[in-house]
């Protein structure tokens, strides 16, 4: 059997911002909807969680309360003493909108972009002026005063402009060894595309490739298939091959033509 | 090839010991710094830990510092300088066999070398490199 919102609401002895809080649905929602809105069934779910009821159980078009049971106040449960006095809610005036901080989405308050640079900023731009080969000296006449006095959005500013000028090596030696340079490899390195793109071209292709193994083994085939770790190919005597890429040294294109897919270089 | 990439050939070498086989030999400690450098090619490899590494496969600390400065960092820093330079450069392979040509590509796990103008270029598997130079 069905009960009102309210009514279950009463008997839980929640407040409207209670229940709001609590279920999520907005406490407008809540006080129109024990008014006798029809109830939504995605806030059906939410209330009857919140009220520890089944969904069923609240009716979905409730009955308006009593005059005395307005929206922020508890409905007097069945059986309990009047109360003396009237609980009211007294809330502190708000502060007008624009004397409010302005606020994200997220609702975040925007930073005063105005305001000094943190510390963290300064550390930040007097690294990378660095690593850009900039001495201090430099760095201040490049920015032009003091960088204590930079505010948030200069010091933005400085490190996107120092961010973008090209890295200078440490030392001389080019190797990026142990004990020479500490930069970092071009971006290729981190990558297996060429690779990939190579081998799925000659599968394409129909391509035939010669793999050259470790034990001086010459293995040549259709490539019909790849992964990270194999190659599968097909030979001339249609026997199909897989081969460990550990095994393999080195491997190319074949020069000479593949019967199925004409001349392939 | 670079100290992690030869640790893990030299092990296989041995049997392929696991990790039990491993810790057996030179203790759990040991055998996890090996794991580490082989598997994330950390820069674990102290001098006791070469010394060790010495021992246990029966090889020279020289010749193990010899592939601790070959890194696979290294190679991929000379591949770099290689494309911008555009120069020729030689390979040298774990088997003996040296292949010397311009880099068309180079990736994490290959580097693609125009050995001569007519013939496709030769895919070189990065774990097969054992050292490179720069040709003139």
């Amino acid at each position: 059997m069905s009960e009102n919102l309210w009514k279950l609401r009463a008997r839980k002895g929640y407040s409207l911002p209670q229940l709001a809080a609590k279920s999520g649905v907005p406490q407008q929602l809540l006080f129109e909807y024990e008014q006798g809105k029809p109830l939504k069934s995605a806030d059906q779910t939410k209330l009857a969680r919140a009220l520890y009821v089944q969904p069923n159980d609240i009716a979905l078009i409730s009955t308006p309360p009593p005059a005395s049971a307005g929206p922020g106040q508890r409905t007097p449960m069945a059986g309990s003493p009047p109360r003396l006095q009237p609980q009211t809610e007294t809330r502190e005036p708000r502060e007008p909108r624009d004397a409010r901080p302005p606020m994200k989405k997220g609702g975040k308050p925007v930073q005063d972009r105005t305001g000094p640079a943190r510390p963290s900023q300064i550390e930040h731009l007097q690294n990378m002026a660095v690593s850009r080969g900039h001495t201090p000296e430099q760095l201040l006449e490049t920015v032009g005063k003091p960088l204590e006095t930079l505010t948030l959005e200069e010091a933005s500013k400085w490190n996107l402009h120092y961010r973008d000028l090209p890295r200078v090596a440490k030392g001389n030696n080019s190797s990026g060894n142990k004990n020479g340079s500490a930069r970092r490899a071009a971006l290729p390195e981190g990558l297996d595309k060429y690779e990939y793109e190579y081998l799925a071209g000659a599968q394409q292709d129909q391509a035939k490739l010669t793999l050259n193994l470790f034990n001086g083994e010459q293995i040549t085939g259709q490539l019909i298939g790849f992964s990270l770790y194999t190659f599968v190919l097909r030979q001339d005597n249609d026997h199909e091959i897989t081969v460990q890429k550990l095994a393999i040294a080195y491997y190319s294109r074949s020069t000479a033509p593949t019967p199925s897919a004409g001349a392939t270089v | 090839m670079s100290l992690a990439d030869y640790s893990r050939y030299m092990r296989a070498q041995n049997g392929g010991w696991g990790f039990e086989e491993l810790a057996a030999r030179v203790g759990s400690v040991v055998a996890k710094q090996l794991f580490q450098l082989e598997r994330k090619q950390r820069d674990v490899a102290t001098d006791e830990l070469i010394e060790q590494m010495a021992q246990l496969y029966q090889v020279s600390v020289e010749e193990l510092r010899w592939h601790q400065e070959r890194s696979r960092r290294a190679l991929s820093l000379f591949c770099a300088d290689q494309q911008k330079a555009a120069g020729a450069m030689m390979l040298k392979l774990r088997h003996g066999e040296s292949l010397t040509g311009k880099m068309v590509w180079y990736d994490i796990a290959a580097i693609a070398l125009q050995t001569s103008d007519t013939a496709p270029p030769v895919i070189v598997q990065r774990h097969a490199v054992v050292d490179w130079a720069a040709v003139a």
